[in-house]
């Protein structure tokens, strides 16, 4: 079965799936739109499509962040940095100073 | 933990400690998502995360911290630090004050720095093409993005964070990551003529 074939590079979806495709791909729909979607996408080219990239991307976008995690130092700030903040701190603690 | 962070703690050694404890812990997302929000300049993102952690320790000792969903709650702060950065330099940047959230914003010198999206790029420091994609989607849905899909928090806790509702998140993200989608795909196709 073949809904609806994908014959261009148009990214778009059916307009009354999109929001059902993203929440599936997220992992927020509810198992019975999850199944909905699927069933959808599979006889559909451009929502099937759509479903495998946006998959995709999260995965990327997911993966941008154990990547940093895991790759080099971690993000931390400078020694200076925390020096500065210790100043600042010990300004708020002080009642009607305003730190810089 | 940083023994600078731990000098001169007066009467609230022991709120320090704890409050040095929280900003160490979450020091690593705070910068990342603020190195994403402010483009190239690790400068600014590092004076953004500094205001931050600032402003929470001022809620923290005033107890306005209730100890629930802590990396929401500093990333609300990030959040507010930045758009109302982005609303003193909006005739720059182009920025939209009215999608802002009412909440108090913090205080800083360095709110004019902020590069536009279009000047990381000329600037040529964003080379992967998923950090373009990101770096091409209005702040409100850059934020949308940074807090949902690369931090992964809730749905719920994105909806404090920025003072929208739920079903807004979900519009910005679908929206987004269409942009997304449709970024990665022209720049593949630029790839494969050149």
């Amino acid at each position: 079965m073949n809904l609806h074939k994908d014959t261009s590079d148009s990214l778009e979806p059916c307009k009354h799936m999109e929001s059902m495709l993203n929440r599936t791909a997220d992992g927020t729909a509810p198992p019975l739109m999850k199944w909905y979607a699927k069933s959808h996408a599979k006889g559909c080219s451009k929502c099937g499509n759509f479903l495998v990239r946006i998959t995709s991307l999260l995965t990327q976008l997911k993966d941008m962040k154990s990547e940093e995690m895991s790759h080099s130092v971690e993000e931390k700030l400078s020694a200076e940095r925390w020096e500065s903040l210790e100043i600042k701190w010990s300004e708020v603690e002080r009642p009607g100073i305003k730190p810089g | 933990m940083n023994s600078a962070t731990m000098a001169n703690p007066g009467p609230n050694v022991e709120k320090r400690a704890a409050f040095a404890a929280i900003a160490k812990q979450h020091e690593a997302s705070l910068l990342r998502t603020a190195k994403r929000l402010c483009g190239a300049d690790n400068d600014l993102a590092e004076d953004l995360v500094q205001e931050t952690l600032v402003s929470a320790y001022r809620a923290f000792l005033d107890d306005r911290f209730d100890g629930r969903h802590t990396t929401a709650w500093l990333m609300r702060i990030l959040t507010n630090a930045f758009l109302f950065a982005k609303r003193q330099n909006r005739t720059q940047s182009g920025l939209d004050a009215e999608m802002l959230p009412n909440n108090e914003a913090t205080e800083g010198n360095w709110n004019s720095k902020i590069p536009s999206p279009e000047e990381c790029l000329l600037q040529g420091t964003l080379s992967e093409s998923l950090e373009r994609a990101l770096m091409s989607l209005p702040e409100s849905q850059r934020l949308c993005v940074l807090l949902a899909d690369v931090e992964e928090l809730p749905y719920t806790e994105v909806a404090e964070t920025m003072g929208i509702p739920i079903g807004t998140v979900r519009s910005r993200l679908a929206r987004a990551r269409m942009q997304m989608l449709t970024v990665l795909r022209d720049l593949k196709k630029l790839d494969s003529l050149s």
